[in-house]
């Protein structure tokens, strides 16, 4: 039975995102690194929706910035589903940036899509119903301690 | 998110930071780390203290090493976690600003 939240698409958020995902990984049990990877995935993928989901339209009634979010464990496997109601956006179809040669080439977006990418084990996204629906897998935890 | 700053011999300056370098944590130094960043030219910012990072902490890591290239200087980051450098390696960040493990060597980097 999965885990909900359902949060705004809010900076101020990320903070509940945060202590929600701490509680449910200290009663499973999860491993410091599965922790660290669902934490560093569920920043990029909801501070992304706050920064780029939503288009400011005056003529439009105010848009439904919910973001719900589950996390359950089936067979070891930990998923994380994020979903969302603002403007359409596959992250896999995003282009990782190059790593750096040098300082200068150094950029400093789109660095969320690739972490995402190497701390999850796999990645899914669809659209439905007007929805943003990202869902990520991370590697069988084993019990702390 | 802290940061207190530590002066070291021969005008290096070390940044130590306490505390997830998240979202929330990068808007808390954005200002302070920057005009330590603008005002010295050898800096090793210590992550040991650092929890976790994400890539808008990396962000404000990468913004400041810039700052400090464009007047001649060096930046090391010094003893992140091994979760914290995984993010560092993995975005390719240790190729452009040097991760080390121990103090003198940290303090090598960022001299001559």
């Amino acid at each position: 039975m999965p885990e909900t939240l359902v949060v705004q698409a809010e900076m101020a958020e990320l903070e509940r995102v945060r202590e929600w995902a701490d509680a449910i990984g200290e009663r499973l049990g999860l491993p410091q690194s599965t922790l660290f990877a669902i934490h560093l995935c569920l920043e990029e993928a909801v501070s992304n929706i706050v920064r780029h989901g939503f288009v400011p339209r005056h003529d439009e009634a105010p848009p439904n910035k919910d973001v719900r979010l589950a996390l359950a464990r089936e067979d070891g496997v930990i998923t994380a589903t994020i979903e969302d109601h603002g403007v359409a956006f596959d992250p896999l179809g995003v282009t990782a940036p190059a790593g750096p040669a040098t300082l200068d080439d150094a950029t400093v977006g789109g660095l969320g899509i690739s972490l995402m990418r190497q701390f999850a084990q796999h990645l899914a996204y669809e659209r439905r119903d007007g929805m943003n629906r990202l869902t990520l897998r991370f590697a069988p935890a084993e019990p702390a301690g | 998110m802290e940061m207190k700053i530590e002066l070291l011999a021969d005008g290096i300056t070390k940044v130590n930071l306490e505390g997830r370098l998240d979202i929330l944590g990068a808007q808390q130094i954005d200002l302070h780390f920057n005009v330590v960043v603008a005002s010295h030219r050898r800096v090793i910012v210590d992550l040991e203290q650092v929890p976790f990072l994400a890539s808008m902490g990396i962000r404000t890591l990468v913004i400041g090493a810039k700052t400090i290239k464009l007047k001649g200087g060096r930046m090391a980051l010094l003893k992140p976690t091994p979760d914290v450098e995984k993010v560092l390696t993995g975005t390719g960040t240790d190729t452009v600003i040097p991760i080390l493990h121990d103090l003198e060597a940290a303090i090598s980097s960022v001299s001559g």
